[in-house]
């Protein structure tokens, strides 16, 4: 089971398009197999910090192991994918 | 934004992705806060998708987003003037829980209301009708957030945006209609059934039950002398419609008050979408 989280700055213009292109790539490629978890840094930002979150929005894959994350609104698609360990 | 947030983020994608627009905001350890990037908090400020403005909230999307570009978020604060009468506009305002007074301005000092604008208008109509300088003195008469846009931007819009021009139109003509029952209603009608009803008006523009205004406010609201609207509030008071003191108002019988009013405020809100 894929386990992503997501941080994003409440309902700021990229954080909303990085949600919309994730929900998009989660429905077309994973179907119902994965858990995310959405969390607003301007709520709880020390949780980001905790984390080692410095931008959002920002992607990140808890597991399977390897971690990787992404920065940026998820517009580029294929580096999305990539880093989900997901081949199209 | 200070330089310092931006240079905690210094490589990497991170750098790479502020670069390019995508980021909303930066966490800073330092303060232990996130910091919004200006566009970002300007959007959220604007109130993203749907401005709280109706003028504004009317106009089909696309309209909508070009001309947030022209628009500012600003604060407007109890007293302060917008215009005097004959000043150049500088700026129309769409209130969103601010609401500003018209006052027309006459010898003296004396002053009497002729429009009330909030969240269902604009302020700076004169400009939407090609006449560059006020008619009016617009005074805020409850604090809180307006977008504001200059006048240039403005004009060149209301070329080209034949919606924005439709809803102005519309809003022109409501504001006639409200200004020549007003009229007949200053010559006619009890000072108290006038007091109710422009509580009444303030309360659709605010949209609370609680809000503050000053004896001389309403005196210059009502063109009466201060002792006329003590009589008059006293008398509303009595019938348990509103409590008032020190300016603090409250609503407290919102059908006994329209009751109370004279019968142009049901005509004007009738008009008024």
């Amino acid at each position: 089971m894929l386990k992503l989280r997501l941080y994003v700055a409440g309902g700021a213009p990229n954080s909303v398009r990085a949600i919309a292109n994730l929900a998009a790539i989660c429905k077309e490629h994973l179907h119902s197999a994965f858990k995310l978890e959405i969390i607003d840094v301007l709520k709880f930002p020390l949780r980001a910090l905790a984390d080692g979150v410095l931008v959002t929005p920002h992607l990140a894959k808890l597991s399977p192991f390897p971690a990787a994350k992404v920065v940026g609104n998820l517009s580029d698609r294929a580096s999305v994918l990539t880093a989900l360990g997901i081949s199209e | 934004m200070n330089g310092r947030i931006l240079r905690l983020v210094k490589s990497g994608p991170e750098r790479l992705a502020l670069d390019s627009g995508e980021i909303d905001a930066v966490l800073d350890p330092a303060t232990r806060t996130a910091h919004l990037l200006p566009d970002a908090q300007r959007a959220l400020m604007l109130g993203g998708a749907q401005p709280a403005n109706s003028l504004l909230a009317a106009l089909p999307r696309q309209d909508y987003e070009r001309m947030r570009a022209e628009l500012e978020p600003v604060n407007l604060v109890y007293g302060d003037v917008l215009y005097e009468p004959g000043e150049r506009v500088r700026h129309v305002y769409f209130p969103g829980d601010a609401h500003v007074s018209l006052l027309t301005v006459l010898e003296k000092g004396k002053a009497l209301e002729v429009g009330l604008v909030g969240r269902e208008g604009m302020v700076g109509m004169s400009l939407a009708l090609g006449v560059e300088d006020s008619p009016v003195r617009a005074l805020v008469q409850g604090s809180g957030t307006a977008l504001r846009m200059k006048a240039a931007a403005f004009r060149e819009e209301l070329s080209r945006c034949a919606p924005l021009q439709r809803e102005m139109y519309r809003y022109a003509y409501d504001k006639l209609a409200q200004a020549r029952q007003t009229a007949a209603c200053n010559r006619f009608h009890q000072v108290e059934a006038r007091l109710a009803r422009w509580l009444l008006m303030t309360r659709d523009r605010v949209r609370s039950d609680h809000f503050h205004l000053t004896h001389e406010f309403l005196a210059d609201m009502l063109g009466v002398r201060r002792a006329g609207v003590t009589n008059a509030a006293t008398s509303l008071q009595r019938e348990k419609l509103i409590s008032y003191r020190r300016g603090n108002i409250s609503i407290l019988d919102r059908e006994g008050l329209a009751a109370a009013s004279c019968p142009c405020y049901e005509i004007v809100r009738k008009l008024a979408r």
